[in-house]
């Protein structure tokens, strides 16, 4: 059925009002963040006790922290050591659906390694894993959603990353991953499977700070207010210490890290490094996080910034982080119209799990069943209909 | 046309050289050629067979072609890889033959096939080649006659089919059939050096050796008699009393005659009692005569009938004719010509002028008052008696010898065929032998002029139903009374230079536009194109020599002797 | 050199009887060459035949990015070139058809309606191919419009040539020359490009 332009007409003023107002504030609160951020830089213990205050007082907090590196300070593109190893990955994932003749979970994880500087072509990998059934569903019956599938998925790839990584290099290795390095960022689990996901976790975390593996996570266009934040906390506190921190009461909203620190780096400049400070009731804590912001652009009138993550135990190791800072940035550049890193383009390209391919894993798992002589469940009519060839 | 048994023609094996694509009866046919172009020559003589004929014809030309004039107009071997040039010429150009066709002949199915037989008995009659009247199907392919397809048409050489040459291309026997060649006039053709008589000479030699037909031969340059050599190659050429003594006589003109020291068989001296008015007015135009001549003559010959040459020659004229009479006046005597123009009331200068001009015919040394024998009876009965005679002109070259002589024979010739011919129908006789009168320059016998008078155009036309017939030789065919060229059957023209003359041999003949292109192209001395009533199909040969080979294959072991004879003589024993 | 011997398809993306177009992903080095003699199987287990007469490499942002991008890793150079799989059209021309074992330079009675994978002919099946009959699949590609036919045409001679000869058959190449020259004679413009293109190949 068409939709009905009549209803979304009366809407659409009212709309476009509400979005422009939200514009203005948004530019307004702006203006307000960056006359903080500068007063800021200039205090910048004080805003690290503020943080730590509202740590201490808040159950709930998400916020960036400063790091040993000046708030406003610019580092720039360092010289790319020529040799070191890359490895990026990515997955996609077939979700369970209940609509369907059966259910099965997919993860397909793309994985792609270089050694820069030795000339060899890269090397592909894909992992395809099954869920086994008794992951498929929660501990009350229902079967497991998206969320909790790229739960699963997160966790693969960090894994094939560790187990990919050679065991012996004389060169730099760096993982590199899209999205945030924190796993549970998403769903709550509760009990044995949390349990066991966030020990997993915690092992490939060790093994990669081990063997002195660069884990990182890249996020192309972040749109996180952890800095916003941040000067929040500081506002609120040097305004008055003692003031009990109301993580509700927001000021300057809308303001993302982004929109702060974009015109404050030129193409392949970075922002300083900043703790990531990640506190729930519900969820368990995992790895420090670090960040910065990195422009990936080259063109000084259009910034394109991107938010690099990376484990707290390297934040001192300059060499680490130049490296990171550096490769990334050469990366993105190979992609000169859009940057962002080839390398997790590739990853991406590679773990992409196209529709027909879902039918055909599918039928797979049917004609095993026939085999074995299981009957077949049947789908619902909603997905027969929905899986009309569109062809 | 030789009637051809079915099961014995002859299968021809040769390749095909093309297919028919296209053409008609009119237009002739075209043939795509499917061999190189040199392998095949204008005047080539083909057989196609289609359906259950057999069609033969003649080419008459060749035509460069091309799918696309432009595969014709550049080089394809420069622009592209040779190899691809090569096949790319093979597939886009070509070559097509015009061909007249000529003859068609039922062959019926293949001899093996079941229909066969069933034809066979279906024939009312052998089939018989005969004029073209259909056109052989699309693609049916085209070969060069073998000598069993020009056996079938022109007949296998024996006494009385005679090898005329040979195919130009293939060099088979193509014969004449002299039979059917002396049952109408006919004629050879050619410029002075066209080895004209040469021809003649093979022909007359196969004609004599046939034995089917007696010949009379004026041989006005003692060619044909006695042995000669040919200015060319100084080679000896050998006559036909020579080769044939027995059956030849060789007749001299006038009593003192001898050729090159050997005695003719006899000699001819020509009465005036066999002179007529019409053997003189003949000679009009060399006498100079004039249109009173004819009364003039007749009234002579009314009244003194076959004396009235030899009375008007005594009679007087000049100062030996006149006398004084008894009153001083100059009168014509008795035997004056004036005294006889006055008598018949004749005009007196016309009649003196006739006699002065007849004069000529005096110094002729063979007419006399009184021959020494009746040679021209003998002639007549050599001839009737199935020999030949050949009459040469020795020392008199004129052509008031020639005209006189000749016209004046041959009307005895008429004479008495005509009378052995009502003999036989009216069954007192025997058929009579058939005669061939062998006429050279007949340009100036049978020319416009002359035509009307002389006895010649009457036997061209009239005189084969007496048996009698005309063999032409000449040089000048456009000079000739086309109405006597039109009546020739056969005629065989060598190399001829004048369209004119071209023209005139092609004359009375339908349809021969192809002809007239070979007839230019003829190779003197070496070709002839034999064509009309007496040939089944036209066809260009390369001619026979005559050499000593020649007389070898004619004559067989019998020459043999007579060649030995010969080089005795020509050594001068 | 280029081993492999199967493309997977795809998708089919058009087809008849006369042509198909399939869409693949091959690794650069893989495309397969115009004018290259391929074969699909269908359903029925007949064989259809074709010839290669475009390949077009669509839209990759990748590597219409990388294309215009600044100086690329030679990591990244060769990862594009032994890694990645181009989204590729072929598009092949139906020459003919096996059914039973017979071969037929005709068109197929049905098109195919979906494919697996399509097969590049080894040596010995383009000898059998092109020299069965009378080079009657010619007259297929001759049909082509909007295409370079002598481009089509000339690689596949020379493929196929090449295999003749190989094969001890040195009649074949002449003769389909020869046949090319029949079909195309009335063409005077056609046939002398083909023949020009030809004549370079030597």
């Amino acid at each position: 059925m068409p939709i009905n332009y009549a209803h979304i007409q009366q809407n659409l003023d009212r709309f476009a009002e509400l979005t422009q107002k939200k514009r203005d504030e948004a530019r307004q609160n702006l203006i307000v963040a960056s006359k903080i951020i500068e007063e800021a830089a200039n205090k910048q213990d004080e805003v690290c006790q503020a943080v730590d205050r509202a740590m201490a007082q808040a159950p709930n907090l998400y916020t960036a922290k400063p790091s040993h590196e000046p708030i406003l300070g610019r580092f720039p593109l360092p010289i790319c050591p020529k040799e070191y190893i890359l490895i990026a990955a990515d997955g996609s994932q077939i979700n369970p659906s209940r609509h369907r003749a059966l259910q099965f979970c997919l993860i397909n994880v793309g994985l792609i390694q270089v050694e820069h500087g030795s000339g060899k072509t890269p090397v592909q990998l894909v992992f395809t894993k099954l869920l086994d059934q008794d992951e498929l569903y929660t501990s009350d019956g229902s079967l497991i959603g998206e969320e909790e599938v790229a739960l699963h998925r997160d966790i693969l790839e960090r894994q094939y990353l560790l187990d990919s990584a050679p065991a012996e290099s004389e060169f730099p290795i760096i993982t590199l991953t899209d999205g945030p390095l924190e796993v549970f960022t998403g769903p709550t689990f509760s009990g044995e499977r949390r349990q066991i996901i966030q020990k997993q976790s915690e092992l490939i975390d060790k093994h990669m700070r081990g063997r002195g593996i660069i884990n990182a996570g890249y996020i192309d266009k972040p749109g996180a207010e952890m800095i916003n934040r941040m000067l929040d906390l500081f506002a609120h506190f040097s305004r008055d210490p003692n003031l009990p921190y109301e993580a509700k009461k927001r000021a300057h909203v809308g303001v993302s890290d982004l929109a702060l620190f974009q015109n404050r780096l030129s193409p392949g400049e970075r922002s300083a490094i900043f703790h990531i400070i990640s506190k729930s009731e519900s969820k368990p804590s995992g790895l420090d996080v670090c960040f910065f912001l990195l422009n990936v652009s080259n063109d000084p009138q259009e910034p394109w910034l991107a938010r690099v993550e990376f484990p707290a135990w390297m934040v001192e190791d300059k060499a680490k982080v130049d490296l990171l800072h550096a490769s990334l940035y050469r990366d993105a550049q190979v992609l000169d119209a859009i940057p962002y890193p080839y390398l997790l383009h590739r990853a991406h390209e590679l773990a992409l799990v196209m529709m027909a391919e879902h039918d055909e894993v599918e039928e797979m798992l049917m004609s095993r069943l026939d085999i074995e002589q299981m009957p077949r469940g049947t789908s619902s009519h909603k997905q027969s209909l929905k899986s009309l060839p569109k062809r | 046309m030789t009637t051809q048994n079915p099961d014995n023609l002859s299968s021809n094996k040769n390749e095909p050289i093309g297919f028919i694509s296209g053409g008609g009866l009119e237009a002739n046919l075209q043939v795509r050629l499917t061999v190189p172009a040199q392998s095949v020559q204008s005047g080539a003589f083909v057989v196609m067979d289609s359906g259950y004929w057999r069609f033969y014809g003649l080419v008459t030309d060749l035509q460069l072609g091309a799918i696309d004039p432009q595969y014709a107009n550049q080089l394809n071997i420069h622009r592209f890889d040779p190899a691809l040039a090569s096949i790319l010429n093979k597939q886009t150009l070509f070559t097509n033959l015009a061909v007249m066709p000529a003859l068609m002949l039922e062959i019926g199915p293949e001899p093996g096939a079941p229909e066969y037989s069933q034809w066979r008995s279906a024939l009312s009659m052998e089939p018989t080649p005969m004029p073209v009247k259909t056109v052989p199907d699309h693609h049916t392919p085209v070969r060069l006659a073998d000598k069993g397809d020009i056996e079938d048409i022109f007949g296998k050489e024996s006494k009385t089919v005679f090898r005329v040459g040979e195919t130009r291309e293939q060099g088979h026997a193509v014969c004449l059939d002299l039979e059917k060649f002396v049952q109408r006039s006919s004629g050879i053709f050619g410029t002075t050096g066209s080895g004209k008589s040469f021809l003649a000479r093979m022909i007359l030699a196969g004609l004599i050796h046939a034995d089917k037909a007696s010949t009379l031969i004026f041989d006005m340059h003692n060619e044909y008699g006695i042995d000669s050599t040919s200015s060319d190659t100084g080679a000896a050429v050998p006559g036909l009393k020579g080769k044939f003594s027995s059956k030849v006589r060789l007749v001299g003109l006038g009593a003192d005659s001898s050729f090159h020291g050997r005695q003719p068989d006899f000699t001819l001296e020509i009465a005036h009692s066999d002179i007529t008015p019409d053997d003189v007015l003949l000679l009009a135009k060399t006498l100079n005569l004039t249109d009173a001549s004819g009364i003039l003559l007749d009234a002579l010959q009314t009244r003194y009938r076959e004396n009235w040459f030899s009375t008007f020659m005594d009679m007087k004229s000049g100062e030996g004719a006149v006398y004084t009479d008894e009153d001083g006046k100059q009168r014509p005597t008795e035997d004056s010509v004036a005294a006889w123009a006055n008598e018949v009331g004749a005009h007196v200068g016309s009649a003196e002028a006739l006699h002065r001009k007849l004069r000529a015919l005096l110094s002729r040394g063979y007419l006399v008052k009184e021959p020494a024998s009746k040679a021209l009876d003998q002639i007549i009965n050599n001839l009737q008696e199935g020999r030949h005679v050949v009459l040469s002109f020795g020392n008199y070259e004129k052509d008031i010898d020639y005209l006189l002589v000749t016209n004046l024979i041959t009307r005895k010739i008429r004479e008495a065929w005509e009378k052995a011919t009502a003999d036989f129908h009216s069954k007192k006789g025997n058929e009579p032998r058939p005669l061939v009168v062998v006429v050279e320059e007949a340009h100036k016998l049978l020319n416009r002029e002359m035509a009307s008078q002389t006895i010649f155009s009457t036997i061209a036309r009239e005189m084969r139903k007496y048996y009698v017939t005309l063999l032409i030789i000449d040089q000048r065919p456009s000079q000739i009374y086309d109405e006597v060229m039109s009546q020739l059957g056969t005629r065989i023209a060598a190399s001829l230079g004048d369209e004119d003359d071209i023209n005139a041999v092609l004359s009375g003949l339908p349809g021969r536009g192809g002809l007239r292109g070979m007839l230019a192209k003829l190779q003197p001395k070496e070709e002839v194109l034999m064509l009309g009533w007496g040939v089944p199909m036209p066809i260009p040969i390369r001619s026979r020599r005559y050499d000593q080979f020649f007389w070898d294959e004619l004559l067989g072991d019998s020459n043999k002797a007579k060649t030995k004879e010969d080089a005795l003589r020509m050594m001068g024993f | 050199m280029n081993e492999i011997k199967t493309i997977p398809i795809g998708k089919l993306l058009r087809a008849d009887n006369r042509q198909f177009v399939a869409g693949c992903r091959v690794k650069e080095l893989d495309t397969p060459a115009l004018g290259a003699l391929v074969k699909v199987r269908l359903q029925d287990q007949s064989e259809v035949y074709g010839l290669i007469t475009r390949i077009s490499i669509s839209d990759d942002g990748l590597v219409r990015q990388l294309a215009s991008g600044m100086s690329i890793p030679p990591e990244y150079a060769a990862d594009n070139r032994h890694n990645r799989n181009l989204p590729v059209e072929i598009e092949v021309l139906t020459l003919g058809f096996a059914q039973d074992g017979k071969l037929y330079h005709q068109l197929p009675p049905r098109p195919p309606l979906s494919l697996d994978a399509l097969y590049l002919c080894d040596d010995a099946e383009l000898v059998r191919f092109t020299g069965h009959g009378k080079y009657a699949y010619l007259r297929h590609i001759l049909r082509l419009q909007d295409m370079p036919v002598e481009e089509i045409l000339v690689s596949h001679l020379a493929k196929a040539r090449q295999a003749h000869e190989a094969a001890g058959n040195h009649d074949w190449y002449p003769q389909a020359c020869e046949q090319l020259v029949i079909l195309l004679r009335e063409d005077y413009p056609r046939l002398t490009t083909v023949l020009d293109a030809l004549s370079a190949m030597e």
